[in-house]
């Protein structure tokens, strides 16, 4: 799984591929762990299935980069939109 | 003679209308007053035309002849005849007429006391039902819908709690295997040191040979020297034989994190989608329920109103049949007018009255009259009593 990566204005955008789910564990966290950027975005326009490891990735993400890094949840389609709002994801994430 | 008559006249006339008046509201009573009328005028022109040509009704009253008597006598009890078969009639009537009230007027009371009874009944059946639907006899409509509302609030904090349990599965599930990860990283690390052990351990060995050899050609004075060299090898061949056990039991516990791993790795890629439809679908459920529940609520809150609203008109209909009263007495009171009516025919022209003049016969008529029509004026103050308490009772019962 490639994640496509782009950093502008201190902004580290991560845009996920066709599926956001547990083969992308490992590969997802090498595009963060080494960044300093002060803000992430992650681009799931191009998503169309998440499982649930998906929520722990984006969980483990938080906690790794610290609770004050702010990280935006973009270009969701509704089911994926829906699984993040049930799980309440707008506490910790900012979807937009 | 014709002022005697004229005055008479004038008080049939004042006596009918009175007379009218008071019995105004009876057909047949006003017939009979008519024909009473008509037939008490009638007379009286026949005494003016019998008296006219025997005498002067100015100077003389001459004696009433007999055939003339028999005459009005016998106008007295055809009168008297006819006014008593017929007030009979309408008394017995009005007997009917208030026998048939009392029954139709009980009739009516005992079926609304049973509408009443059963709506009553129906009231408890609804008090019952709702105690059943929400476990509370509670009649505070708004403590029973919080009493659901929390069940379902209850439940959707069930559903909730699922939901974060999930997330929070899947977020140490992740971690789980991050750290499974790194253990890998460093059994792979280990194997690595232990190959270095291996070649140490093979070197130690190969120079432990050729010290032997060394030794053996040092001839008998490498002899002790060759003992050690010989220990030394025994222990390189130890320590490489140490060596493959720690290998293998690493390789073990290697399989047994791979085993781990793939066990987490079921646990995080569960598909949330199947749990949040039926999330979605336990909502839906429980808001349909919430909805069924608040109309169960709406229906029996205006079944109640309904109940109190049939024992009110129920209540009004009981009063109003007090109208049974009213028209007793006025029965009792046409009744009284009818023997007012039967009297007047009686006692105009008795028929056992001893021969007198004309006048002396028209005078007693006149003043007999007179008489009763003041006993019955007296007796029509209580009337008006009871017409003017009918009218109170109109205004509250119909």
């Amino acid at each position: 799984m490639s994640f496509n990566t782009s950093l502008k204005d201190n902004i580290l955008t991560i845009t996920l591929g066709n599926k956001f789910d547990f083969d992308s564990i490992e590969d997802f966290q090498k595009t963060y762990i080494d960044s300093n950027a002060k803000e992430y975005t992650i681009d799931f326009r191009n998503t169309e299935y998440m499982d649930s490891s998906g929520l722990g990735m984006l969980l483990n993400m938080k906690r790794k980069l610290g609770e004050n890094i702010s990280i935006t949840l973009t270009n969701c389609r509704p089911q994926i939109k829906k699984v993040l709002v049930i799980s309440r994801f707008e506490q910790k994430f900012k979807l937009a | 003679m014709l002022n005697t008559v004229n005055s008479f006249r004038a008080a049939l006339v004042l006596s009918t209308i009175g007379l009218l008046a008071i019995v105004f509201f009876d057909q047949k009573a006003v017939i009979i007053l008519s024909f009473i009328s008509v037939v008490l005028l009638w007379s009286v022109i026949a005494f003016q035309s019998i008296d006219n040509p025997s005498t002067n009704s100015y100077t003389g009253e001459p004696a009433i002849n007999h055939e003339t008597n028999l005459k009005i006598n016998n106008i007295g009890s055809e009168l008297s005849g006819i006014l008593t078969e017929e007030t009979t009639d309408i008394h017995n009537d009005m007997e009917k007429v208030k026998t048939l009230l009392n029954e139709a007027v009980e009739q009516l009371q005992h079926s609304f006391q049973e509408v009443m009874n059963n709506t009553n009944i129906q009231t408890e059946l609804t008090t019952n039902l709702l105690h059943d639907l929400y476990g509370s006899n509670d009649t505070n409509k708004d403590s029973q819908l919080s009493t659901i509302t929390q069940a379902i609030n209850f439940s959707e904090e069930a559903i909730q709690h699922f939901v974060d349990m999930l997330v929070e599965i899947s977020d140490k599930s992740v971690l789980a295997v991050h750290s499974i990860n790194e253990l890998s990283e460093h059994m792979e690390g280990m194997f690595s040191i232990l190959d270095d052990i291996q070649k140490l351990s093979d070197q130690t060995n190969l120079l432990a040979l050729n010290a032997a050899i060394e030794a053996a050609r040092a001839g008998e004075v490498g002899r002790g020297f060759a003992v050690v060299a010989d220990e030394v090898r025994t222990l390189s061949i130890g320590s490489s034989t140490l060596n493959e056990q720690i290998r293998e039991k690493v390789q073990e516990s290697k399989n047994k994190i791979s085993n781990t791993h793939s066990v987490i790795t079921d646990i995080a890629k569960m598909d949330m989608s199947t749990a949040i439809e039926n999330k979605s679908n336990i909502d839906k459920t429980l808001s349909e329920f919430q909805s069924i529940s608040e109309h169960t609520n709406q229906l029996a809150s205006k079944i109640g109103k309904t109940t109190s609203v049939i024992n009110e008109e129920i209540n009004h209909s009981i009063r109003a049949l007090q109208f049974e009263d009213i028209i007793n007495q006025l029965s009792s009171s046409i009744q009284l007018k009818l023997d007012h009516i039967n009297q007047v025919g009686q006692t105009t022209f008795p028929t056992d009255s001893e021969p007198h003049t004309i006048n002396e016969r028209i005078e007693e008529a006149s003043e007999t009259l007179t008489k009763m029509r003041n006993d019955f004026k007296n007796q029509n103050v209580s009337q008006v009593v009871l017409q003017s308490s009918m009218e109170e009772g109109d205004v509250e019962l119909f």
